[in-house]
């Protein structure tokens, strides 16, 4: 926990630097909203509107989330990867078996560890938040409220998602050291679908700036299968694709947390 | 009476390697039921089945009448002493067998932990990290947590192994307490102590169940009994001719062995007669044991 937050801060002190001397130094020169949509379009492939939307965000604040989020799960991982695992080692895990349902354990660490996650971000939004306002002065009041809570919720739902996913690797490894080894391969698998995934487009859509590259093929569904590939939808400002997030990442969370259930309802303690 | 436990062609698998093999016995309510063998024999994989640990590959166990894996199914009715399983080392005795107790049901669950640890001998670790406890004290704690609201079947795997000769004696008398107003089942290596403190045994070897009787059948106390001669020469055709006696022999130059009709004859007659017949051929005795003792038994099965 503290490390996280050691974490965060160092890299709001860098991020911060970094953006305020770069708006020094390009300071007059061109729209600077203009400038970081066609970044934007040129690396990501989010969707117009949101795009819109996010290139209107102070970039440290940018920076600072897209940094975070991508970090998130391996922290995620060292956190909790002891959560169950922990136990089933040095067979603690015995006197709770013949008092609770096995379920019941599964579910009791996965919120122990939600609930002290969800604490951790909601700061690390509000430490981002005034970050941006502090380098942004033209950020209003209004912007820092509405994204602020927009961060929070989608940093609540992919932190919940991938403390699911830790919660399964927990659940299946005989030991702490051997869950967090599942669990780093987890995402690295993870990593590697989505980039198989996105290096063709899916069929049927129009190539954005350097998308026009690639070819179309179903190969870019498996995609689907990682839930960082909703990460930008949290962002978005169409409620339905908001929502579509929201749900993606609460429906791979719901998977990972059955599939511990199941795992630890099974398997020999 | 009916049975607290019930084992039926249980069956227990790792990969190839097959720990428990067919095992079928009953423990009756209110008994202590040893489970017995050598190393690598199945039992901790028995009593591991029994607690609901490990589900067992084939074959049906019952617990009370429920399956030990089902999901809640042994709360509040087993208490469980694991072997080797280590306590939270962070947390304090007091506040971690309190969060059992509650887990447990209990409705003065701080109340339980409190007189659980009185009984095994250790309040004064409430406040202790149970990471610091020595070994004895640790074992003594996670009996005090199968203790715990006095459920009705209580297993204790190795209660004894590790602990000095004061601590072991108050953790048999513990058990010896525990007798009639709970089923217990203990595994352990020690025989005297098995012998002393079981009405039955279950004698496992190689995964498979070679012997499930009471102890009064597994030591043949009923027709069968020892005295130990310190001095003096025995009258081994005078012994024989006793009432009731089948046959007499000397096992070694200090040991006699006297086998009786255990039907019919009532062990304590047959004793008495024969240490009055050895006390008036000025034969000196050291001790009267009944029946062959469990360990040359269990030598003789495994």
């Amino acid at each position: 926990m503290v490390l996280f937050l050691f974490g965060e801060g160092l890299l709001l002190t860098v991020v911060g630097f970094i953006t305020g001397g770069a708006g020094q130094m390009t300071g007059g020169g061109g729209d600077p909203v203009a400038q970081k949509k066609s970044l934007l379009m040129m690396f990501t492939n989010n969707s117009e509107a949101t795009i819109d939307a996010i290139a209107r965000l102070p970039s440290v604040l940018l920076v600072a989330f897209s940094a975070t989020t991508l970090f998130l799960p391996l922290l995620i991982a060292l956190m909790g990867f002891d959560q169950l695992a922990g136990e089933v080692g040095p067979k603690s895990m015995r006197y709770l078996i013949v008092r609770v349902r096995r379920t019941s354990i599964v579910l009791g660490k996965y919120l122990n560890q939600a609930t002290v996650l969800a604490g951790i971000l909601v700061l690390a939004v509000v430490a981002m938040m005034g970050t941006a306002k502090h380098l942004n002065p033209d950020f209003s009041w209004a912007d820092t409220a509405s994204w602020g809570l927009k961060l929070t919720i989608a940093m609540l739902v992919i932190g919940v998602t991938y403390a699911a996913l830790t919660t399964l690797c927990s659940a299946v490894a005989a030991s702490g050291a051997l869950a967090l080894f599942v669990n780093i391969i987890a995402l690295f698998v993870f990593w590697f679908v989505s980039v198989l995934g996105n290096r063709v487009l899916l069929p049927g859509t129009q190539a954005v700036g350097l998308d026009a590259m690639k070819e179309q093929s179903v190969l870019g569904y498996i995609r689907y299968l990682v839930p960082s590939e909703f990460e930008h939808h949290l962002l978005s400002p169409d409620p339905l694709e908001y929502g579509t997030g929201v749900v993606a990442y609460l429906g791979f969370a719901l998977v990972f947390l059955g599939l511990a259930k199941l795992a630890l309802a099974r398997r020999d303690l | 009476m009916t049975a607290a436990i019930e084992l039926r062609g249980v069956t227990k698998r790792f990969a190839t390697k097959v720990a428990v093999d067919d095992v079928s016995f009953e423990v009756r309510e209110g008994d202590c039921c040893g489970l017995i063998g050598p190393n690598g024999a199945g039992k901790t994989t028995t009593f591991s089945m029994l607690c609901g640990f490990l589900k067992p590959t084939h074959g049906h166990l019952s617990v009370l009448g429920v399956d030990p894996f089902e999901p809640g199914a042994l709360k509040q009715k087993v208490g469980v002493l694991p072997q080797d399983a280590l306590l939270p080392a962070s947390w304090p005795v007091g506040t971690l067998l309190t969060y059992y107790g509650r887990l447990s049901g209990l409705e003065d669950a701080e109340g339980e932990a409190k007189r659980a640890l009185e009984r095994v001998q250790l309040p004064e670790t409430w406040k202790v990290r149970a990471g610091t406890l020595s070994h004895g004290m640790t074992k003594r704690v996670a009996m005090a947590q199968a203790l715990m609201g006095s459920p009705p079947v209580i297993l204790l795997d190795e209660p004894t192994a590790g602990l000095d000769p004061k601590i072991a004696a108050s953790v048999r008398n513990i058990i010896r307490e525990l007798k009639r107003k709970h089923t217990v089942v203990v595994s352990s290596h020690n025989m005297q102590e098995l012998e002393e403190l079981c009405d039955a045994t279950a004698i496992l070897d190689k995964g498979r169940l070679v012997s499930a009787a009471t102890m009064a059948e597994i030591t043949g106390a009923t027709a069968e009994f020892r005295v130990q001669i310190a001095r003096g020469a025995v009258p081994l055709d005078e012994v024989k001719a006793l009432s009731g006696c089948r046959d007499a022999r000397l096992e070694g130059p200090n040991v006699l062995c006297v086998s009786f009709e255990g039907q019919a004859m009532q062990p304590e007659e047959i004793i008495t007669s024969t240490v009055a017949l050895l006390a008036q051929r000025n034969v000196l005795i050291l001790g009267v044991w009944r029946g062959k003792r469990l360990e040359e038994k269990v030598l003789q099965l495994t």
